[in-house]
């Protein structure tokens, strides 16, 4: 379980483990003989490092939504492909239907087209030094649920549960934009571009996931008189925390 | 302004933490969480989906233990182990094929080519082995290898490269069976025992309830042992000076002088051959009296009698001895079978015939490196310098080899002394075939990528046979092919591929790889005498007051597993210790040495620290009583005591083998003949970490165990609840009525449950202790390994509890019940009533549900339930890398202050629906066949003891088992509703040859010596032996609570 969901608790604890608090002596009758290396006993065991800002690289939690996204290695444009060239989702998230993750494009399948297509726009030429370097482009994450959530595409996609119901106008996402910001000397210059190229649109918090799941029309659709049963099976925590 | 609760405490914690950490540059009034990165692939294999798992047919173990499994790959690495529902043999996995799972991912794994202990390359490498080859065939000396039981197509390819100086050595191996079954029957090969139509079995101590025979052995037990099956239950005799975990499955223990057994053996062979008319046999057995036999061993000719009754009855099996059984032994046995008509039905040559070779083929081996004949020493997984005794010089004659070259994926204590290595791939990164059984051929096959640079066994062969110029004999494959898949490809096209049947090869090979096994013609496997007489070492029972045996310990075997944090970790099925050795004796032999246990002692978990002396030396180690030892018998096992295995097997405990003489057995074969000890007092205690502390061994007279008289269960068959009145246990199975009281309405209202109601039946009467239930649920649902401080503290992780419970009945043989224990999953849970947050609920499928995100840890609940089979993290553990890479991705990791326990494996329950809705079909019902074996321990149990299933369908496996007689409810007088049923463990007790008509009494005396040695002898075994089937359970059950009383 990734303990940074749970960090405003932990901010809330350091005060207390600052004032003395802080766990008990962690005395072993066989000193020195861990064998999965134990975190010192203290209450909030990962302070800390989990807040290091120089350790990670940081973005918004789930619950708040800023606009912004992230940036990210290529800016990918799903404006391009989706709105202007009528993609499917599935053409690259192959796996939405029939896996728990929807599944990132293999490289093979960016290539597919731009073997021919758009060959000297700067952006598919980094995608073509990834596939040619035989690496993975490594993308940031954006939709990003917590580790101790058990989520699967399939089920939902399976049901009928539209792609944007989650994740938002995933289409109208990394249209041109021109804007300024500064330079490394610090002059001011203006640039046009993808600038958000995925942006999270909804919270994806558990109470917005429990607001569908008692709500959403496709549970009457597809379990018709047991839609009640299927509505309390989708509020049992074990559906989703793992 | 509304304000909700959570948004309360958000605010709360943001400003509480801004003024900490806002000079940290993180924009504390936003609520931070880490990016982590989506990898695609660059080009995705066709098999893999990321987040859904392929499984890879394959053989996880090697030689006679082969068996067809699976692995489990999720997202580019294995994560777990299961059966292969396509092949034949046992529909399950076994604690072996776990620990070469969690070996693949061992932080000792050798990562790189060493020479001389500084890293080099392949290239190199290679090259340094060639030359080596090509200088020692220059000069006339042996390319010799030294390695594990191999069977399939490298066996071909390393006899090529070292003309037949090939070395194939097991510590607890096969050598004498093999050895016994070459002078009887001309033929090196292990017999098949078919126990599955047997209805009684006699064995002299093989452990083939775990740890011994063909991969499928203890599913044919579990045949014969099911009262369901046809034709009774399968009673099972032991002939051996202790019960090991398999012996404790017995119901009649005979427990002879260590040593005497082969003339037990051969007088019973002579006596039914005679009675018989087997006039061969007979000849070959020699004139062993049972007189002769029962002043050696120390039994009683009526015991004798009563076996011969037993055995000429109905369809006997005799199985060799263990781990000190020599040749001899084993041979007698077979002639014990033959004369019993067992063959070719229950006793063929059917079995391993992959190479065994004996200790004389290891001592030439080691003489000729001594003598400086070998040029060139291949090491492959055998571990000579620890597994035997010093005086075999095995160390002196490494050193005195021109290159010796370690191919294993570890070092150990003989790689250690190897020059070169270079790091194999292990059998989840290679191809490879198997021979298990005669007819059938398992073909493995990768099922991830190397995670290190290593390469496979038959690459390097080929590589270094085409280097050194090597020639292969004529009409032989050669060393052309370019690696080492083309090789194996080319042995199965030749020897298994028939074109007039299986089309083109191309076809065939992708069958076979995508099934795993070829199956054919086992051919003539008739045990046919050749021998005309046989010469009998002379088998005087071993010397002294009191004797040391030695066994392979169930979970770190012959100490190849013992680096595996999970078979330290699991606690012993007899004592509950871990992360040591420890010696055992019977209380009487504690007392008499002036060092039983004190009550407190008990209590508290410490053992008096005794010193062992036997001619190999002195070690100091724990002292533990307990029963199923004959009085003046120590026991130490094998496989602990480590010096250069890796960081969780160095230092533990002590290596057994060094106290043991090297003295060859009867035929040239190797046996840890027992040694006369001295033990003294250190006058220390020491605490062992132990993962249960029950130290008496029973349950108080509390019902946990459930004995049956299996000899009434016989004539009743496995009756439904409503005729359990008819058998009379050793305690009365009173809780039928109880369980009929279910439906009354108490307190709690009992919960509704719309479409499921999961439960599960344990048949202790096949739980036969080997632990596979527990490695497998350590590897499914991320348990962490604690390490002896923290176990010794009781910080135990395990989510099962193997509760062992010693029951003595009327006629006072004792009985073992394994109870595995863990969360009952109850209708009226005490863990949720008391849980102030709701992080436990009973859900809507009848789960008792833990949330530990909600989890605050008051440990309310652990308090409350009253299996205690609830665990609490005190700590934050890690996994070392790559130990992190066999995390099941579908579980949490758990941290400081969570509670948890048994989840029925809730992810897999969540696969088993969500994979039944693909189709489309929202609605439907998995059906009960779908469920049977879901959670992880049903699958690994290997006598599918655990029958997993939904209570709300009637017609299902598991509500039809519970129907029968035998089922009870562990504290079902606190009605907990509990969706774990137990099935009472049935033997056979009172009179030995009542149920099989005719016969004398006996059998039991030997056992009953030691009824009264528990507790000091408070629990005195009754009197009345003649009138087992009267005593009433209620008088049994005063007993007990007056024993606990004491």
């Amino acid at each position: 379980m990734r303990r940074t969901t749970t960090t405003p608790w932990t901010a809330l604890g350091l005060l207390v483990a600052v004032t003395g608090a802080a766990g008990c002596p962690d005395a072993s009758v066989y000193p020195g003989d861990d064998v999965f290396q134990r975190e010192p006993h203290s209450l909030f065991p990962e302070w800390p490092a989990a807040f290091d800002p120089a350790a990670k690289d940081w973005q918004l939690g789930s619950g708040m939504v800023d606009g912004r996204g992230l940036e990210q290695p290529i800016a990918f444009p799903h404006y391009t492909h989706v709105t202007l060239n009528g993609m499917q989702c599935e053409y690259c998230h192959q796996a939405a239907r029939k896996s728990l993750h929807a599944g990132v494009p293999q490289g093979q399948t960016c290539m597919n087209c731009h073997t021919y297509v758009k060959k000297d726009s700067p952006e598919v030429q980094k995608v073509v030094a990834y596939f040619e370097k035989g690496e993975p482009v490594p993308w940031r994450k954006v939709h990003d649920l917590p580790d101790f959530v058990h989520f699967e595409h399939k089920r939902h996609v399976q049901a009928g549960v539209d792609c944007t119901e989650c994740h938002g106008q995933m289409g109208l996402q990394g249209q041109p934009e021109t804007w300024s910001e500064k330079d490394e000397h610090g002059k001011v210059v203006t640039k046009t571009g993808v600038r958000h190229p995925v942006v999270r649109e909804t919270t994806l918090q558990m109470g917005w996931c429990l607001d569908c799941h008692a709500s959403h029309p496709s549970v009457d659709e597809n379990y018709g008189d047991k839609a009640n049963l299927r509505r309390a099976e989708l509020k049992d925590c074990w559906t989703c925390h793992k | 302004m509304n304000l909700h609760r959570r948004d309360f405490l958000k605010a709360l914690g943001l400003s509480s933490g801004t003024s900490a950490i806002g000079a940290c540059g993180i924009d504390a009034n936003r609520y931070m969480t880490p990016v982590e990165n989506v990898l695609p692939y660059v080009v995705k294999p066709d098999q893999v989906t990321p987040g859904t798992p392929t499984f890879f047919a394959t053989s996880v173990l090697r030689g006679p233990h082969a068996h067809a499994a699976t692995a489990r790959h999720r997202d580019g690495r294995v994560i777990n182990v299961g059966h292969n529902p396509m092949a034949p043999g046992r529909p399950s996995v076994s604690t072996s094929e776990l620990m070469e799972l969690q070996k693949h991912y061992s932080p000792d794994r050798l990562q790189a080519p060493q020479a001389d202990g500084a890293a080099t390359t392949w290239e190199a490498g290679l090259s340094t082995l060639a030359t080596a080859v090509r200088e020692a065939r220059a000069a006339g000396k042996q390319v010799a290898y030294l390695g594990a039981y191999r069977s399939g197509a490298l066996v071909e390819l390393i006899d090529q490269v070292t003309e037949g100086h090939a070395v194939y050595w097991e510590p607890t191996g096969y050598e004498a069976e093999v050895a016994a079954a070459e002078a009887l029957f001309g033929r090196r090969t292990l017999p098949f025992y078919d126990l599955g139509d047997a209805d009684y079995i006699l064995s002299f101590g093989a452990p083939f309830l775990g740890s011994w025979g063909d991969a499928a052995i203890e599913d044919r037990y579990a045949l014969a042992r099911d009262p369901n099956h046809g034709h009774g239950i399968v009673r099972f005799a032991l002939v051996a000076p202790f019960r090991d975990q398999t012996g404790v499955n017995s119901d009649d223990w005979l427990a002879c002088a260590p040593g005497s057994e082969v003339l037990v053996a051969r007088a019973l062979a002579a006596r039914i051959a005679s009675d018989k008319g087997v006039a061969l046999v007979g000849q070959l057995a020699g004139g062993v009296t049972l007189e002769a036999a029962a002043e050696a061993s120390g039994l009683s000719v009526e015991d004798l009698e009563g076996l011969v009754a037993h055995l000429t009855h109905g369809q006997a099996v005799v199985l060799p001895g263990g781990a000190s059984g020599d040749a001899d032994l084993a041979a007698a046995t077979y002639l014990l079978n033959l004369a019993l008509g067992a063959a070719p039905g229950r006793f063929h040559l059917g079995g391993y015939a992959g190479p065994v070779s004996g200790w004389s083929e290891l001592s030439a081996l080691l003489a000729d490196c001594k003598a400086g004949k070998v040029g060139v020493l291949i090491v492959d997984e055998a571990n000579p310098v620890y597994a035997l005794p010093d005086a075999a010089g095995a160390a002196e004659a490494l050193k005195a080899v021109g290159l010796v070259v370690g191919v294993s994926s570890h070092t150990d204590e003989t790689t250690a002394l190897a020059s070169l290595l270079l790091p194999t791939s292990d059998a989840f990164e290679d191809w490879g075939d198997e021979q298990p059984v005669a007819g059938l051929r398992l073909l493995r096959q990768p099922a991830a990528s190397p995670l290190y640079d290593t390469r496979s066994l038959g690459d390097v062969l080929l590589a270094t046979a085409r280097a050194a110029g090597l020639q292969a004999p004529e009409g032989s494959l050669g060393f052309a092919a370019p690696t080492w898949r083309e090789y194996l490809a080319a042995v199965w096209a030749r020897d298994l591929h028939q074109p007039a049947v299986d089309g083109a090869f191309g076809d065939f090979w992708e069958k076979s790889v995508i099934q795993g096994f070829w199956q054919g013609d086992a051919g003539d496997v008739t045990p046919a005498l050749v021998a005309e007489s046989y010469a009998w070492a002379d088998a005087a029972p071993v010397a002294g007051d009191l004797v040391l045996l030695t066994h392979a310990h169930p979970l770190r075997k012959d100490g190849r597993y013992a680096n595996q944090p999970w078979a330290q970790e699991v606690g012993d099925a007899l004592t509950g210790m871990t992360w040591d050795s420890w010696l055992e004796v019977s209380h009487e032999t504690a007392e008499a040495l002036g060092l039983a246990p004190t009550g407190k002692q008990q209590r508290s978990g410490e053992f008096p620290k005794v010193s062992v002396t036997t001619d190999g030396g002195t070690v100091e180690l724990p002292l533990r009583t307990r029963r199923g030892i004959k009085a003046g018998i120590a026991v130490l096992a094998l496989g602990n005591g480590h010096v250069a295995a890796g960081r969780y097997a160095d230092g533990y405990g002590v290596n057994a083998a060094k106290l043991f003489a090297l003295a060859a057995g009867s035929l040239g074969a190797f046996a840890w003949r027992g040694q006369s000890a001295k033990v003294g007092d250190t006058g220390t205690l020491v605490k062992v970490a132990t993962t249960y502390s029950n130290y008496d061994d029973t349950d108080q007279g509390r019902q946990f165990g459930m004995l049956v008289d299996a000899g009434r269960l016989a004539e009743h068959g496995d009756a439904p609840a409503a005729h359990a009145g008819e058998l009379t246990g050793i305690h009365h199975l009173e809780l039928d009525s109880r369980l009929a009281e279910r439906d009354v309405e108490g307190f709690y209202t009992t919960p509704d449950h719309s479409t499921y109601r999961f439960g599960m039946t344990v048949d202790t009467n096949a739980c036969t202790g080997c632990g596979a239930c527990l490695v497998a649920c350590y590897a499914e649902n991320n348990l962490p390994v604690v390490g002896k401080g923290k176990l010794a503290e009781g910080r135990e992780m395990a989510w099962i509890r193997l509760d062992r419970f010693w029951e003595t009945a009327p006629d006072g043989t004792e009985q073992m019940a394994f109870v595995p224990m863990m969360c009952q999953h109850c209708g009226h849970a005490g863990c949720e009533n008391v849980c102030p947050v709701l992080a436990t609920y009973h859900n809507i499928d009848g789960l008792n549900a833990m949330v530990y995100n909600r989890c605050v840890g008051t440990r309310y609940c652990s308090n409350a339930c009253p299996f205690s089979v609830r665990r609490f993290n005190y700590h934050t553990y890690h996994w070392p890398e790559p130990f992190n890479l066999q995390l099941n991705p579908d579980v949490s990791v758990r941290t400081v202050g969570v509670m948890e326990k048994c989840t029925f494996c809730v992810q897999r329950i969540r696969q088993v629906k969500s994979a039944a809705k693909d189709g489309g079909n929202f609605t439907a019902t998995v059906p009960d066949e779908a469920w049977r074996q879901v959670p992880a321990c049903a699958e690994a149990c290997p006598t599918q003891a655990m029958t997993f299933g939904n209570l709300n369908d009637p017609e299902g496996a598991c509500s039809q088992s519970r129907k029968s007689g035998r089922t009870y409810e562990p504290l079902a007088d606190i009605r907990p509703l509990s969706a774990v049923n137990y099935l009472a463990r049935a033997t056979f007790h009172g009179d030995p040859t009542a149920h099989h008509g005719g016969g004398h009494g006996g059998g039991h005396e030997a056992a009953g010596e030691h009824a009264a040695t528990h507790e000091g002898g408070s629990h005195e075994a009754p009197a009345h032996e003649g009138e087992a089937h009267e005593a009433e359970g209620h008088e049994m059950k005063d007993h007990h609570e007056a024993g606990s009383a004491h």
